[in-house]
């Protein structure tokens, strides 16, 4: 009786943990994989751009500037930081 | 529409200073000039303010406000209203034209209870005082001051419509009821009416009346008038041209009509009675010391009215001329007064002295002596003060002052002229009393050695007579050793004076030669100095011939360096333009396979993410390698990311249509470009244009974190000095 109580308690607890592993889970955007390996291969000139379709393309257009912004953001930001050790380098 | 950024500037500096900038500036009673402000520290102030009124000479606003000088606010363009509006009310671009100037005369007397004047000499000082010196101004000028005079004489009903009203408006405030041109005329003729004499210029007058007398003093003594009747003076009527003839006329009768026609006969009488003119004695210090005496009074009106009488004027007019060379309708009266001794160059009273000179062979005394005695004025008989009278008039007469430089030949020819009769007659009567002289002291001189002989044939009588003789010997002795000294006084005297002349003399003739010297000095530095000049003009006429030839020989070396230079780098530029159209070649071909395929031409042949071996390529894929290998070499693609952003205008010609390809290719464009691009095309070239933007994006950024690596590092070395000192 006592080990058929523990048993039903031991898979309660294991169902929690799945559940639980199973929420936390993230599942990789297989398109967005698809995307970025497309335009890896663009950008080695693996493929060119008859290889793309029309809707690819717009698709990698908007990862293209995704990446264009974050670049410009971080040049941005150097640039921010450049201007505040000059000052500092001036006035020291 | 134009900037109004000067105005603005203007408008500021006005806030500021409370007035508009000035060009003509003055400090310490002198100009200031730009140089001088650039080189005074005292003036730097005044350099901003300088600058900013040159600017706005030169500014379209000023020229806009001068465009439109003279017409109303209404017809200006409506942009412009409130600057001109703002600027007028400075007083900027203003004249007759602009204001309304009735309505402002009226304003302007309303509240003064006068019209608006000239103003004193010099810079108005107030801002009332330079708004009435304008509105002065511009009254003097405006056509409403014309036409009023022009209806002065006319009823209001008979001036046209259109200028009634203002007509109406200034007669209110009592402008244009009388004639400007005879206005003078008619205020003089009552004037003199009234008093009975000229009005007289008071220098600080005190009451409205005398006010009136000194403001019509100077309004007659400036009159057109008044210059026509001085032109006619001492011509008779007759002469006198017919448009002028009633006006002097009129002016004349005017002084006959106060002044009585007895003038002459009362001359004659006062001459005959006092042998002398009559004085004005208003211009001695009598007149403030005490008050006149009847009799002075009668003098000085008699000398006034003689003064402006005909007769002294015809006399005045015929000074200095012979009476045979008088006209004939004249010589009547100057005949008349030169029978008493008028109207000759030289006074009546030198008149007198000559004569006297000549009747008693002897200059008149100052001083009359009697039995050695000084004889005082009451003693003096009425021939003794009348000779006095006549030495006393002549010794402070100009004649004599004339006759004295005459005689140091310090007088010019023209006065010599003038008064050659008198310089003559005077010379005469001179040497017959200087013959008289000589002629008594020789009779002097006779009747003591007369007395002498005598005394000696007395000799030798008996012893009675001796004694009286002897004594009377001791008297004429004495007499003698008296005269004896006096003459030797005399003698000593005289050769004193004589000294004295020499004296005067010698310091003249120093003086002249110092002068001379210093003449002649002069003009060796005057000499000397245009010599220096002309040197220096020679030398530096020189200097620019040297320069001009070294400039020119510079200009031809750079010609000849710049001619061997081109020379020298000609293979090189022919080979520089090769390449660029080798690299244009390239670029054509790389567009038109981009455009033929569809695609940017690859640089590997890949088949199943291998490479295909070279031998194992086709012609045309080893064309298309070729291609993209040259593609690589040439570096066009960065000529395209230099122009990247720059409109197909302003790139250089030869480049023009092959970027333009490009563009289209979706090559060197910027993310703003790229925007506008994808709105209308989903194709490669948007891929194409990404890429090549993201590329330059990660350029940049590289760039940036090398150069914030390179500042963080500096800062920390200098951290680290900073901690070690």
């Amino acid at each position: 009786m006592m080990s058929s109580c523990i048993d039903c308690e031991f898979e309660k607890l294991q169902d929690n943990k799945e559940s639980f592993l199973q929420s936390i889970r993230v599942e990789p955007d297989k398109e967005r994989l698809r995307l970025l390996e497309l335009k890896r291969k663009y950008d080695n000139e693996e493929i060119s751009e008859l290889d793309i379709s029309e809707e690819d393309i717009m698709k990698m257009a908007d990862l293209y500037e995704e990446e264009i912004n974050s670049i410009e953001a971080k040049t941005n930001k150097a640039k921010s930081r450049i201007k505040c050790m000059l000052k500092e380098l001036k006035y020291s | 529409m134009i900037s109004m950024e000067v105005y603005n500037k203007c408008l500021e500096f006005r806030k500021k200073t409370g007035r508009w900038p000035r060009v003509k500036i003055v400090e310490d009673g002198r100009i200031v000039y730009k140089k001088d402000i650039k080189s005074n520290k005292k003036y730097k102030h005044l350099l901003e303010e300088i600058d900013l009124a040159y600017e706005w000479k030169r500014s379209p606003e000023r020229k806009l406000l001068m465009e439109y000088k003279g017409v109303k606010i209404e017809d200006i363009p409506e942009e412009y209203q409130d600057m001109i509006r703002n600027l007028r009310s400075f007083g900027l671009g203003v004249d007759c034209k602009t204001v309304d100037i009735v309505e402002e005369f009226v304003k302007f007397y309303n509240i003064y209870g006068r019209a608006p004047r000239r103003g004193k000499d010099g810079k108005p000082s107030t801002k009332e005082e330079q708004i009435e010196k304008r509105l002065y101004s511009y009254w003097c000028t405006c056509k409403e001051n014309k036409l009023l005079e022009e209806y002065v004489s006319m009823e209001l009903e008979d001036i046209p419509e259109e200028h009634r009203a203002m007509v109406e408006k200034l007669r209110s405030i009592g402008l244009g009821l009388k004639s400007k041109k005879t206005t003078n005329l008619i205020d003089y003729i009552s004037f003199v009416q009234d008093k009975r004499r000229e009005p007289v210029y008071i220098m600080h007058p005190k009451s409205n009346e005398e006010i009136y007398e000194r403001d019509l003093k100077q309004r007659w003594r400036m009159c057109k008038e008044n210059n026509i009747y001085k032109k006619y003076e001492g011509v008779l009527v007759e002469e006198i041209p017919e448009e002028d003839r009633a006006l002097v006329e009129k002016i004349r009768n005017l002084w006959q009509e106060v002044d009585g026609t007895n003038i002459a006969e009362d001359m004659i009488n006062f001459i005959k009675k006092y042998k002398r003119e009559p004085r004005n004695i208003n211009l001695s210090l009598k007149c403030f010391e005490r008050k006149l005496t009847e009799e002075e009074q009668n003098e000085n009106l008699l000398r006034a009215r003689w003064d402006r009488s005909f007769e002294k004027q015809v006399l005045d007019r015929f000074v200095g001329i012979q009476e045979d060379e008088i006209p004939e309708e004249y010589k009547k009266i100057v005949g008349k007064f030169r029978e008493i001794g008028l109207g000759f160059p030289e006074s009546l009273n030198t008149r007198m002295y000559i004569n006297f000179i000549l009747e008693n062979k002897r200059i008149p005394r100052q001083v009359i002596y009697r039995n050695g005695t000084k004889v005082k004025v009451e003693n003096c008989t009425t021939e003794e003060i009348d000779e006095q009278a006549i030495r006393r008039r002549w010794d402070i007469s100009k004649d004599r002052d004339i006759y004295e430089r005459y005689r140091i030949c310090d007088l010019d020819d023209k006065t010599i002229a003038l008064y050659s009769n008198m310089i003559k007659v005077l010379e005469e009567a001179y040497l017959v009393a200087e013959a008289e002289r000589a002629r008594i002291t020789e009779e002097k001189q006779k009747k003591a050695d007369g007395k002498r002989k005598k005394s000696k044939n007395i000799e030798g009588q008996p012893q009675k007579k001796k004694k009286l003789k002897n004594r009377e010997k001791v008297s004429e002795d004495e007499r003698k050793r008296t005269e004896e000294e006096r003459r030797k006084i005399a003698e000593e005297r005289r050769k004193a004076k004589d000294e004295r002349k020499i004296i005067a003399e010698e310091r003249r003739k120093a003086k002249d030669e110092r002068k001379k010297f210093a003449e002649e000095k002069e003009k060796i530095r005057a000499e000397n100095r245009r010599k220096a000049e002309e040197e220096d003009r020679a030398k530096a006429e020189e200097k620019k011939i040297i320069e001009d030839l070294e400039r020119a020989k510079q200009q031809a070396e750079r010609k000849l360096k710049e001619e061997r230079k081109r020379k020298k780098e000609e293979p090189k530029r022919r080979a520089i333009e090769q390449k660029i159209l080798e690299k244009l070649e390239i670029a054509k071909r790389y567009s038109t396979f981009i455009k033929t395929f569809n695609r940017v031409p690859r640089a590997k042949i890949k088949i199943d993410g291998k490479d295909v071996e070279t031998d194992d390529l086709l012609p045309n894929e080893l064309a298309e390698i070729e291609l993209t290998r040259e593609w690589r070499k040439c570096k066009f693609l960065e000529t395209i990311e230099e122009y990247a952003g720059i409109p197909i205008e302003e790139l250089p010609e030869i480049y023009k249509d092959i970027i333009k390809d490009f563009r289209a290719l979706g090559f060197g464009l910027t993310y703003e470009e790229y925007a506008k691009y994808r709105e209308s095309n989903i194709t490669a070239p948007v891929l194409r244009s990404l890429k090549m933007i993201r590329d330059k994006a990660l350029k940049k950024k590289s760039k940036a974190l090398a150069l914030e690596k390179e500042v963080a590092e500096q800062l920390s070395l200098r951290g680290k000095e900073q901690d070690d000192e």
